[in-house]
């Protein structure tokens, strides 16, 4: 099986499998035009992921690597965000800072798999909650004027109405 | 980008292991933040929105997700309401009508008044099954 050697922005380098590797279709893309597969010297740079995120996102595609490719989205459904597999939420138990980068990492790295499971992640954490609670989650401060306040809460005053 | 990696990233070490908690939506691509809030339902995205002004402008500047949020909401109205009906206002009143055509406007009318059709055929076979699961008891 071919090995791609991939460099992270601090300089690390990764060997991984191919059969890995193409999860994500920045790097497959590059492979597949390059023919990058056949020299083995060849190194992959990507300067927008460091090691630390290099290594989880090898970790999460190693063990997706024989999942099928997603299915596309339709715009308008509400996505399901209680499908989170154990593994994946094992693996996401991070903290807010390394989640938001592995969701920059697969954005990046277009690796839709992961960029979908982290988002729900994030979605989850918002789910359920009052605007008070949600900043707490997230450290925000409230920059809403009263009136501001109020003025919401009157645009959406007819969604409440019971 | 890169100042956000660095930012975090020296953040973290030197906080160590206390949990960082940061605004991430604002700080993603406007295109992910929008994905995100997309997987909300109507009463979290509801909330999401009052959280901060730049959570607002993001759902404000996306029709679709307004859109989305205004279909889905709506159409929990009207079940609530036509729930509310079955129970307690007759089909034919005024107060009904003049409250759906508040909710649904025109062209939502006829499908609602086969919905609602519907549920007044079906509501006095239950009225009576239940009864008659009543006299069993």
């Amino acid at each position: 099986m071919p090995k791609i050697r991939l460099q992270s922005c601090d300089n690390d380098i990764f060997e991984v499998d191919y059969d890995v590797a193409k999860c994500s279709t920045t790097i497959k893309t590059m492979v597949d035009d390059l023919g990058l597969d056949d020299n083995d010297d060849e190194i992959v740079p990507l300067p927008n992921v460091n090691s630390a995120i290099l290594r989880k996102v090898i970790q999460w595609a190693t063990q997706h690597k024989d999942d099928p490719p997603p299915p596309e989205d339709e715009d308008n459904r509400e996505k399901r965000t209680d499908d989170i597999s154990s593994w994946d939420s094992d693996f996401l138990k991070v903290d807010q800072g390394t989640l938001f980068e592995l969701i920059l990492a697969a954005n990046y790295l277009d690796i839709k798999g992961l960029l979908d499971v982290t988002c729900k992640t994030v979605a989850n954490m918002i789910k359920g909650k009052t605007p008070e609670e949600i900043r707490k989650t997230f450290n925000i401060k409230n920059d809403f004027t009263t009136e501001e306040e109020e003025q919401i809460r009157r645009e959406n005053e007819w969604c409440e109405d019971k | 980008m890169s100042s956000f990696y660095q930012l975090f990233s020296g953040r973290r070490s030197s906080v160590s292991e206390n949990e960082i908690k940061f605004d991430v939506i604002s700080n993603l691509p406007i295109e992910i933040s929008t994905m995100i809030f997309r997987m909300l339902d109507p009463a979290s995205m509801l909330a999401a929105m009052q959280v901060r002004k730049r959570w607002y402008t993001l759902y404000k500047c996306d029709m679709k997700l307004r859109r989305a949020l205004r279909e889905k909401l709506r159409r929990q109205r009207v079940q609530k309401k036509l729930f509310i009906h079955n129970f307690t206002v007759s089909t034919n009143s005024k107060w009904y009508k003049k409250r759906e055509n508040d909710v649904c406007g025109k062209n939502m009318r006829n499908r609602k008044y086969n919905i609602k059709r519907k549920c007044d055929e079906t509501l006095p076979q239950e009225t009576n099954s239940k009864k008659r699961r009543g006299l069993r008891m």
